[in-house]
């Protein structure tokens, strides 16, 4: 499910979106605050050489299955997204660490 | 951090973890059935808890109205406005509770907003009784740390407090089992209020426990 999800799939949303649980995708800082695409795409840049290139995900999931559960869900087809879409050669430890958080329940 | 730290803390973020909206413009937006779609608020994981929480308290409100009118009863708009207060304020995201991470390069969390909406939702549903304020009192962000989880509530005249406050005990105790890995110490539900909810043939059980608290409005 993972593979069909990861290999279809046109944006890290998109993967999250079709984790089985998971009931809405948020949007980061920058969105949140109606920044321009590019003004948000710059703020991540920055960010991104502040600390350690992380993923962020933030989701909303439905009350049927532990947070855990859909959270490692989640990071699986993630990860699994960004093996796909990553230079081939890339090694593990070069992939962005990924955060998941659960923001609302049910 | 002192009550009144925490207190001070709430009323500054209360506006800012709903992404600039307040409690009164979302109950607007309910008022007109979500439509137009706005997407600043439904992009915002604080909108969304206390939608759902304004939306399961109208449910119960609007009973509450039909009794009151029903019984000729003059209806206490601060118990209702206590709760929409402590919706807004709790609402925010707060902090990150960690889960255990399946690799280290990973970290999983749940954000306090959406446990005290779980704790809101799981024990409004057990029934009988509405949840108030909702406070997690430790260091949340440490795993292994003993927490209390604080409530406030008003039971609906008629049901015996105390069974009302162990079953919603036992669905918030479950609620968090399933989608949070906190130690909890205790579950503290205080009620505060005894609500006229129901029109029952039967009178209410002189010997229930009601009585103790009879302080609520309507009755």
């Amino acid at each position: 499910m993972i593979d069909e999800t990861s290999a279809s799939a046109a944006s890290i949303d998109d993967v999250v979106r079709a984790v089985p649980g998971v009931t809405s995708v948020y949007p980061q800082l920058p969105e949140v605050l109606g920044l321009p695409t590019v003004v948000a795409g710059l703020a991540r840049d920055v960010a991104a050489h502040l600390v350690e290139p992380t993923v962020r995900i933030r989701i909303g999931i439905a009350d049927a299955d532990a947070s855990r559960a859909v959270c490692e869900r989640v990071h699986a087809a993630v990860l699994e997204y960004l093996l796909q879409t990553a230079p081939v050669g890339t090694p593990a430890d070069e992939m962005p660490k990924i955060a998941v958080s659960v923001v609302a329940i049910g | 951090m002192t009550d009144l730290d925490n207190d001070a803390h709430d009323a500054r973020d209360e506006n800012d973890d709903l992404d600039g909206h307040t409690i009164d413009e979302l109950s607007d937006y309910l008022d007109r059935g979500r439509t137009p779609l706005d997407p600043s608020i439904e992009g915002s994981p604080g909108c969304r808890i206390a939608l759902s929480s304004l939306e399961r308290l109208r449910q119960i409100s609007k009973s509450l109205v039909e009794v009151d009118a029903a019984a000729e009863a003059p209806r206490n708009d601060d118990w209702l406005g206590g709760i929409l207060e402590s919706i807004g304020r709790e609402a925010r995201a707060g902090r990150d509770i960690p889960l255990l991470p399946p690799s280290p390069r990973a970290t999983l969390s749940v954000t306090e907003g959406a446990v005290r909406g779980l704790i809101r939702a799981a024990g409004d549903r057990s029934g009988g009784l509405i949840i108030g304020r909702c406070r997690l009192d430790g260091d949340v962000t440490a795993p292994g740390t003993p927490i209390t989880v604080s409530i406030d509530a008003s039971v609906f005249w008629g049901e015996r407090i105390v069974e009302t406050v162990d079953r919603a005990r036992e669905a918030i105790y479950s609620a968090l089992l399933k989608h949070t890995e906190l130690t909890i110490a205790s579950i503290d539900i205080t009620v505060h209020d005894v609500y006229f909810a129901q029109v029952s043939d039967q009178e209410p059980d002189d010997a229930g426990d009601g009585s103790a608290s009879n302080e609520g409005g309507a009755l």
